[in-house]
Order: structure tokens, then sequence, then C-alpha cells
């Protein structure tokens, strides 16, 4: 058995209301609106609601897990199949990570590079970003935390922003019929699931939580905020473009923030895209936290090294994807994998693991 | 030490990026406020750009400069024209783009497009055509302002408030992309030393089929959406004539199905005041009863006739299409589209006349 982390490395339960939701949140929700319209229609709002349920089941599912594991991911898998295949597993799910890492960060500084200054050199912009997750990473666990619970407190008043936008919207385009059928509506949700994953790290910040167990409802409403954000902005959304203007926006929530005219800032957008680093920031070091972690716990490297592994890699990696289409298959392929792990891979290993514990109680 | 290292690579490299981006300092560049598009042959347009110009020399009013160029795309025509600016031309503030009629005809899509495309401009950019030329209303050095963007902007800002329905470049890009609407954008001309509003022009799709005059853009903006002003004015008796000041005016539309046929009833409620009376008649209830019915019959006809414009011309810049597919599974466009011109329209207006002034 691995070693638990000491009691003053700790959070408390409430914390994971706040890892879970900023993790979820993050660019996924500046663009997210036209691909699941483009399923089922703007009747998605009803595949936000599915997608979001599934993801609550997910998230029981997770701490069935990891209350019997009583450890982290890392342990759970050597716990289970031994320390050689538990450690390829460890790796699949340390490349998991840094991918969904590099997603974020790539997207991200496209929305730097086509919305605020076109000529942003990646190479020499990238290592600002990965050395401000080192520094707040190399604090430890309990830094990552404060950073959530921050990106949530400075993120949520930009949903007074939706005032501006709904002056102008057509209340009509939604709610009144619904046209899609069930099919179109789950192919939505599946879409849908990109946008809520990020909780996976859970799997990892588990041991560090005090009284684990106890944090799950914690984890839940975290969801359940997640799902009303969603919600809020693609019925905005929804509700000021019409449908096949929609498919023309790629960024339809950055699109809203740019009608917003206050009498001393004329052009929201920039702002808005500077307040959003608060957001991007926590999502990336927990999920650059998680990979190192896993990397520490498998091959018992210090936490340090796995660390500058995982920012190396995510420099080389990150500035490879150059137009929209390379970014864009990123984040569908990203999107696509993630959702195999979330909705296969975690059921499965829950039925691996119960069939496991009880043959080891029968002997 | 560590931090401090740290800290100090940070600072290094965000100096090595400050020195990758091209700065915009305020000074160095010129705004370019309002422009416009002119047709120029096939494929060909000329643009003009109107920037306001602040004298070096204390105290002189700020003016107008206007460059013009002919050339295939917009950005295309941005280069010919920056070879003519001494400092580099931005477009960020712009908040007026003029289109002539006769480029109106043949299609401005790819002209919008690029509006909409590029992050730098805002999205309450107001579009407008131009009866007649562009580049001579743009030119103009008019009295009523020293700059003519403003000009423009406050013309037509004060209007959008009392008589012409509101729209901006999102609007045209909503009911163009949008199936079951088409866009409206309002009409300039230039007469004299000064602008005026025409009144409203009507597209199919990117293309200008035509225009209702200035005087039914009241009774449209009264028809296409919710405000508080405007005055209409109409005959009450044989030579009396009456204005009504709008206080608050709200519409809904209710779509009904009769057997296979979609019905739209247009509702219309307006709350209004007295504001002229031409005649020394006491006003009282009675005669603000007169005033009530007279106003419904007479806003009602005026609200038929340019519905029937609009299906006549085949646009439908009310956007019944849309409003009709949002409670209709399954809605068949291509069916609409045919049947849209005979389509029953129904419209109530109900007038409530709720002050007259100070006096009795």
């Amino acid at each position: 058995m691995l070693p638990l982390p000491r009691e003053n490395q700790k959070v408390s339960p409430y914390f994971v209301f706040y890892l879970i939701h900023s993790t979820q949140i993050g660019v996924s929700i500046l663009g997210f609106e036209r691909y699941i319209a483009k399923d089922a229609g703007y009747d998605a709002w009803i595949s936000i609601i599915i997608s979001g349920v599934s993801i609550n089941m997910l998230i029981w599912i997770i701490y069935q897990i990891l209350n019997k594991g009583k450890n982290d991911l890392a342990a759970i898998h050597m716990d289970l199949f031994g320390k050689t295949v538990g450690r390829l597993m460890n790796l699949y799910f340390v490349v998991y990570f840094t991918l969904f890492a590099i997603t974020i960060l790539r997207t991200y500084l496209e929305v730097i590079q086509v919305w605020v200054f076109p000529q942003l050199n990646l190479w020499t912009f990238t290592p600002v970003f990965l050395l401000l997750m080192y520094s707040f990473i190399v604090g430890g666990f309990r830094v990552v935390t404060g950073l959530s619970f921050l990106s949530v407190i400075y993120g949520l008043p930009l949903i007074l922003l939706f005032w501006f936008p709904l002056q102008q919207a057509d209340f009509s385009n939604v709610f009144l019929k619904i046209d899609h059928n069930l099919t179109e509506l789950l192919k939505g949700s599946k879409t849908m699931s990109l946008g809520f994953l990020g909780f996976e790290p859970l799997f990892l910040f588990y041991p560090f939580i005090k009284n684990a167990e106890t944090s799950q409802k914690w984890a839940h409403f975290g969801v359940i905020f997640s799902i009303l954000l969603y919600l809020t902005t693609a019925l905005v959304t929804f509700f000021y473009f019409s449908k096949e203007q929609l498919t023309h926006t790629i960024w339809a929530t950055l699109t809203l923030w740019k009608i917003v005219d206050l009498p001393f800032i004329e052009r929201f957008e920039y702002v808005g895209i500077a307040i959003w680093v608060f957001v991007v920031i926590p999502n990336l070091c927990l999920t650059v936290w998680s990979a190192g972690r896993l990397l520490k716990q498998s091959f018992s490297i210090r936490q340090r090294t796995s660390l500058w592994i995982t920012l190396t890699i995510l420099y080389v990696l990150t500035p490879i994807f150059k137009n929209r289409q390379q970014i864009d298959l990123l984040n569908v392929g990203v999107g696509r994998l993630g959702y195999y792990t979330i909705y296969f891979y975690i059921p499965l290993l829950f039925v691996i693991q119960w069939m496991i514990y009880r043959v080891r109680k029968n002997q | 030490m560590n931090n401090i290292k740290k800290a100090f690579v940070i600072i290094f490299l965000s100096i090595l990026n400050g020195c990758s981006i091209q700065p915009r300092i305020l000074e160095d560049i010129q705004l370019v406020t309002s422009f416009g598009y002119d047709y120029a042959g096939k494929d060909k347009i000329k643009a003009t750009i109107n920037m306001p110009i602040t004298p070096v020399v204390e105290n002189a009013p700020p003016g107008n400069q206007v460059l013009t160029a002919i050339g295939h795309t917009s950005k295309n025509i941005r280069q010919i024209l920056q070879s003519r600016s001494p400092k580099p031309l931005y477009i960020g503030r712009t908040t007026v783009v003029l289109y002539s009629k006769t480029l109106a005809e043949h299609g401005i899509l790819s002209l919008i497009n690029t509006l909409q495309r590029d992050p730098e401009l805002g999205r309450d950019l107001t579009l407008a055509v131009v009866d007649g030329k562009v580049e001579p209303l743009l030119s103009f050095h008019y009295p009523w302002a020293e700059v003519t963007t403003k000009y423009m902007e406050q013309l037509l800002e004060q209007n959008e408030l009392q008589n012409i329905p509101k729209t901006n470049i999102h609007d045209f890009l909503f009911r163009y992309y949008g199936k079951g609407a088409d866009p409206f954008m309002p009409l300039l001309k230039k007469k004299g030393n000064e602008i005026k509003i025409k009144g409203m022009a009507l597209f199919k799709g990117d293309r200008y089929v035509g225009y209702i005059p200035y005087r039914k853009s009241f009774i449209m903006k009264l028809l296409f959406e919710n405000f508080k002003s405007g005055i209409y004015e109409f005959k009450l008796k044989k030579e009396n004539h009456v204005a009504i000041e709008n206080l608050a005016s709200k519409v809904d539309y209710d779509v009904q199905y009769r057997g296979n046929q979609p019905h739209i009833t247009i509702n219309v409620n307006l709350q209004g005041k007295i504001s002229e009376f031409q005649s020394t008649e006491l006003i009282g209830n009675q005669l603000i009863k007169s005033v009530e019915k007279q106003a419904d019959r007479t806003i009602t006809r005026e609200a038929k006739n340019l519905v029937h414009t609009f299906q006549d011309l085949n646009v439908d810049p009310l956007g019944l299409g849309h409003k009709v597919n949002n409670v209709t599974p399954h809605f068949n466009f291509s069916r609409w589209n045919k049947a849209y011109a005979d389509v029953p329209i129904d419209i109530n207006v109900k007038i409530k006349v709720v002050q007259s002034g100070i006096t009795e």
C-alpha cells in the first residue's frame, strides 16, 4: 500500500465543491454551444441535463471505488492489477491528463491569438504560463485548492454580463417545441460530456480530503452547479443567436461578451479573456498536478521531478498545434478519449474492483 | 533565492513576449469610424472611409479625412488605402457601415461576413443602405456636426428610439442566417447639406429588394418591437388631425393552426397620450373614445397594408416564418416559403389614451 498524505496536507471536505466545479468550467464553456446545437438543435438544453445527471452517477461510482480502495487511483490500480499492469494503467492516465492539459492550454492560447494578439509567439508565451503553473503546483495541493476556490469567485460575476445579450434576445427560440428525438438528444449529451470532463482528478486528490467519505455530497453539488452554469450559458446563447447563425460562431460565449457596452469599457471581451486566466490556471494546475502525482505514486520519483517531466511535455507539444483545424481535431479527439474513459473505464473499474474484492473475501 | 530566479525568468519571458506583439498606441494609429461601399462594375467595389482628425493646433475643432479606393475585396482596398495614410489604419472603432443601393442589389454578404469575422469590431455596428452614392455622403462636411460619423450615429440612434426599428449587424446576421426571416436596415439619403432617413431598406437574403418610406417605419416598429416613444399622426374627422404620442407599445404574435394552415395574429397594445389636436374642441371622455376608435382603425389598416407590401415583395422582415417555426414541430420551410405570400395575417391594434397633457 502506498502511504497516505499527512494530515497537514489535507483540505476540508467542502472544498471538493470548488475543485470539481472549477475544473468543469474551463475553455469549453467559451464555445460548446454550437457543437451541442449541431446534434440536438435548440433542444440541446435537455442534452445538458441528461449529460449532467450521468456525470452525477459517475461521481457516485467514483466514490464507491475510492471509499472501498481507501487510497488514490494509482494505489487502487496497482492493488487490483498488480505492479506492472497497474503501472501501465497509471501511465495511460498520465497521458490522458497531459493531453487534457494540452487541450486546455492550446485552446486558451488560441483564444488569445485570435481575439487579442494575432502575432503572439507560442514558443515564448507558453513558458510564462507553464512557470506560473509550476510555482503554484510546487506549493502543494492546498495551494491548488485555494486557486480553484478563487477561480470560482473571480469567474462568477461574469454571469451578470448575460444581461446585455438578453436585452436583444428572442425568447421564443427555445422551449416552445421539441423537435428532436431521443437519439439526437443523447448524441448531444455525448458531445456535452466534453464540457463536464475535468472531474477525474478526484481520483487523485481523494486522499487529500479530510473525512473523504463525507465529501461526496459536495462533489454532487459541484456538478449540479456546473450544470446550472452550462444551462444558463446555453440558453442565453440560444435566445440571442438564430440556430444557423450559431453554427457560424466559433466562440459563442465570447461573442456574447462583445455586446457588453459599459460606459468605461467599450469592448469587454478583452477584459473577459484576461479574467479567464484565473479560470484556466486552476484547471491546468489540477490536471498537471494529477499527472505528476500519478507518476510519483507509480514510479516512486519525487513529485518535483515528475512535475518537470509533465511541464516539458506540455511545452513541446502545445505549440505544435498550429491552426483551427488541428486545434479542433485535438479537442474532438481528447473529448472522445475522455468520453470512453469516463463512461466505459470507470464503470468497468468499479465492476472489476467489486469482483476482485469478493474473490479476496472468499479466500 | 530560487523564487527570485523564477520571478526573473517570468519577467524576462514577459518582456520577450512584449517584443513579439505589435503595440497599438492611440497617437500612432489612425482610427476609421465609418466606411461605405459603392458598386464599381462587375466584382469591383469602391470603398470610402471616414476618419476623424484632431489637428495638432490648440483649440482647433476636429475634422474629417476621407479616402477612397477601388478594389475587389474590402481587405485589399484597406491595403491600397494604407498606401495613402501616414498612420496604420484600424477599424476597431467603426460604428456605421454604409452600402450603396446598387451594391446592395448585387448582394453584400461577403462584405458583411468580413465584418463579422473581424474580432476587432464590436457587435453594435449599425449597417445602412444609401440611396444614391456612398462617396459623396461620406465626404461631405455637414454643418450639423464636426465629425460626420458622430452625426450619422446620433441621427440613427435617436430615430431608433422612436421612429424606426432597431437594427445592427447582429440583427442582420440573425435574420440572414436564420430561416424564416429577412434582414432590413435603415435607408439613408443625402439631401443638400444634410442626411435624412428615407425609410427602411428591405432585403431578400443579402440583396436589396425595396424599401418602405419613413412614415411607415413607425408602423413597422409597432409590429416589430416593444418601445416607449414616437409620435403618430392621423386624421380624426374631415379636417382635424390628431397626434398621438406613444408611451408604451407592446406587440405579441399568436400563431394558431386552422387545419394545416398557420394563422398569424399580431396584437399591438399601445398606451399613448394626445399631444396635438387640430381643433378647439375640449378633450373630454367622449372625444378620447372616438380618438381611440379612429386610431385603432387607421393603424390597423396601415399595418395591414404594410404586411401586404411585405408579402407582395416576398420578404419577411418581421420574421413570421421564424415565429411559426418556433411553435410548429417538424416545420417545413420550403412549403412555408411558397405559402408565405398568401398566409392569412390578422392585426389587432388596441390604443388606450391615458393622458392628454397638462390641459384639458
